[in-house]
């Protein structure tokens, strides 16, 4: 299980298939306004990267995994950005 | 054009340090033609030039540059011929020309767009296309996206929208974009939810852009599986205002002056604690609280003085942008005096304060004029010397520590001493016993005098308004001084000597009467101290002798308009001026040195003689910094 909810953080962990789409939207609908925490996330599938976007989830810690740190996570932020203007 | 003007003016900067970087380049490969380095830098300072030209619309000009590019592009795959590079040097010559003519307000003339004409059909001469601009095809998206990247390679610029059932096809679009190839830039966006409980997390809806430097080809391959869904588009370097490759930024000179500004005052007001805490020391008797009070003081101060350097660091210039305005005045000046004349210059690199260099044109072009107008033997007489018709100028600069020493040196006749001596008995600076007793290196000196001018006649170019009193008094207003070495009929070489930092100055405090002022430690040869006894009276005025050399005694009272009692016992004399302007300038007292930082004179009191600047004391009093050699003469 690499999508669990933490009190306000959804934890994110290792390979995050599409399979686990399902399970991090709910996550997401049980506690509205949690933030993710992505530390142990080695792969993101696009789905879950989409639904982070979409509903403009706020990110509580980024992976060390270059591509998710450095375009992903801008990404995300300014998606947040929109929001917030 | 008028809708340009804001772009005119970063436009001009930028041409004119491209415009000394390519003549530098050009230089270069005179030297080496098939230097690869010089080559692609010039390559990219004639791109960039073209670039803006065409952003403002300049097409003539855009159209020109593009013709010099693509002639280095076929040079690019061998080596540079002299007849490129004479063709090139002509194109600098008109680009320079048109920049000249923009930077007041002008269309280009006709003899410049002629000229550009004649530039451009040489340049055709090959089987070269003036139609194929690849860099102009890129869409706007493409550009825009890889607009902010820094790259002097090609980028291929990627949008990748994948189609909404791409999950249920099990395309993972991240993934995609992971396998892209030099991958420099990615952005994922997603539309919004309107609603987390009837979100569809299966429908694709992202949208991602991407920048990867690598070529065209290996970007398809890697997008293949998706190609329905991509866009590319390669984008040519872009190399724009921004400079890029040197990842320097444009930052307006008054900006960075306000910066110094305030370092300035930050060095004053630290100076001022500084004061405090000795007199606090003072009556503690240094124990205690005291003690950690002067360490913090002490770190407080190394840290001002590393913000200090890296500021000064900043305003920091190279001379190249300034010695590549020569190449073109040369040729006009020679070729309307029918002179041939053939400029070198070494120490571009060399970089001074941004004032200073920019102070330094007029001084230097005066001189180079000089130089081809009074040094320089037209050819039949060159000829007839034995000397090779075409004379060389050279101009040369050298960073030697806290100094760099620009030499403006010709192979022309030299100072003719005689007529030097002549001259001044005519004008009244010399009589003629003293003109004899001068030495020659003294006497050439005395072309520095106000007022003298040792050309026969007086031609077009120079011996009119400004003379070597002139060059002698903007150079000391830059903190520098100028000397001579002349070899007669071989040439002459005028050295200037400037401080390679102006910011922090060593200044002598002086006091005349109930006033202190500034001068210049570096202007000073010595301080002596001399007996009422000792001086004697010359003519109208006083005179010491020190070292069997008779220096004149002037008093600084007499010099600033302030009243003398009665002269002391023995009093402190500054002995200031070279050759026949040395002068002993009597003060009253001597207070202390302080290094400070000197603002130069501005407004009204720009002009004003003998005053070089202002420097602000740790009590907050303006402190009038002086030329004491200007002032007595």
């Amino acid at each position: 299980m690499s999508v669990r909810l933490e009190g306000q953080v959804v934890v994110l962990e290792g390979d995050c298939r599409i399979e686990e789409a399902e399970a991090l939207l709910r996550a997401l609908q049980e506690a509205p306004g949690a933030a993710v925490d992505m530390a142990g996330v080695r792969h993101l599938h696009a789905a879950l990267l989409q639904i982070l976007l979409s509903l403009r989830v706020p990110v509580a810690s980024l992976p060390e995994e270059p591509l998710l740190r450095d375009h992903v996570g801008p990404s995300l932020e300014r998606a947040l950005g929109v929001a917030a203007g | 054009m008028s809708g340009h003007d804001d772009l005119l003016e970063p436009f001009l900067v930028e041409a004119r340090d491209l415009i000394g970087r390519t003549r530098h380049d050009l230089a270069r490969l005179a030297d080496a033609p098939s230097d690869r380095g010089a080559l692609e830098d010039l390559f990219r300072a004639i791109h960039t030039l073209k670039g803006s030209a065409a952003l403002l619309e300049l097409t003539v000009l855009a159209r020109l540059l593009h013709g010099a590019e693509t002639a280095l592009e076929r040079a690019r795959s061998g080596a540079l011929t002299a007849e490129s590079g004479d063709t090139l040097a002509r194109v600098l010559d008109v680009t320079e020309g048109w920049t000249d003519a923009l930077e007041v307000g002008r269309e280009p003339d006709e003899r410049l767009l002629e000229a550009a004409g004649r530039l451009m059909r040489r340049l055709e001469g090959g089987e070269s296309s003036l139609e194929e601009q690849p860099a102009q095809s890129a869409p706007a998206w493409a550009a825009v996206l890889t607009g902010d990247i820094a790259s002097p390679e090609r980028l291929v610029a990627i949008r990748y929208r994948p189609s909404p059932d791409a999950y249920f096809r099990g395309d993972d679009p991240l993934a995609v974009a992971r396998a892209i190839p030099g991958l420099l830039k990615l952005s994922i966006a997603a539309e919004p939810a309107e609603d987390p409980v009837t979100y569809d997390p299966f429908r694709c809806t992202l949208q991602i852009e991407a920048v990867a430097q690598a070529p065209l080809e290996d970007v398809r391959a890697a997008l293949r599986l998706v190609a329905d869904q991509v866009e590319l588009a390669a984008v040519a370097p872009v190399a724009t205002a921004a400079g890029l490759q040197l990842r320097s930024l444009h930052v307006d000179a008054a900006r960075l002056d306000a910066v110094a500004a305030l370092v300035g005052e930050l060095v004053v007001a630290k100076n001022a604690l500084a004061h405090e805490t000795r007199k606090l020391l003072a009556r503690t008797a240094g124990v205690g609280e005291g003690r950690d009070l002067l360490a913090r003081e002490a770190s407080l101060e190394r840290l001002v003085g590393d913000l200090h350097v890296a500021v000064t660091d900043l305003r920091l210039t190279p001379l190249r942008q300034l010695f590549a305005r020569f190449p073109r005045q040369v040729r006009e000046i020679a070729d309307g005096l029918g002179k041939a004349v053939d400029l070198r210059t070494s120490g571009e690199t060399v970089a001074l304060d941004k004032s200073v260099v920019e102070g330094l044109f007029e001084p230097l072009l005066h001189l180079v004029r000089n130089a081809i107008d009074h040094g320089v033997e037209t050819p039949d007489v060159r000829r007839a010397a034995g000397k090779p018709e075409r004379a060389t100028i050279s101009l040369d600069a050298e960073a030697r520590g806290a100094e760099v020493v620009i030499d403006v040196a010709d192979d022309g006749r030299g100072i003719d001493v005689a007529a030097v001596r002549r001259s001044a008995i005519a004008r009244g600076i010399l009589d003629a016993r003293a003109a004899e007793a001068l030495s020659d290196a003294a006497a050439a000196e005395l072309v520095f005098a106000q007022g003298f001018s040792t050309a026969g006649a007086v031609s077009d170019l120079s011996g009119r308004g400004v003379g070597m009193d002139a060059v002698r008094t903007s150079v000391a207003r830059l903190g520098g001084q100028v000397s001579l070495a002349n070899r007669p009929g071989k040439g002459l070489c005028v050295r200037l000597a400037l401080p390679a930092e102006v910011l922090l100055q060593k200044i002598l405090v002086v006091r005349s009467g109930l006033e202190r002022f500034g001068v210049p430690l570096q202007t000073i040869r010595e301080t002596h101290r001399v007996q009422r006894l000792e001086v004697t009276a010359v003519r109208e005025g006083r005179a010491y002798v020190r070292r069997d050399t008779v220096i004149p005694l002037v008093r600084l009272n007499d010099l600033v308009g302030a009243s003398t009692a009665e002269d002391a016992e023995v009093f402190p004399v500054l002995h200031v001026g070279a050759g026949e302007e040395q002068v002993g300038v009597q003060v009253d007292g001597i207070e202390e040195r302080l290094e400070a930082s000197m603002r130069p004179m501005s407004g009204l009191m720009a002009g004003y003689p003998g005053v070089l600047g202002t420097v602000l004391q740790a009590d907050g009093q303006v402190l009038l910094v002086l030329d004491l050699a200007e002032l007595a003469a």
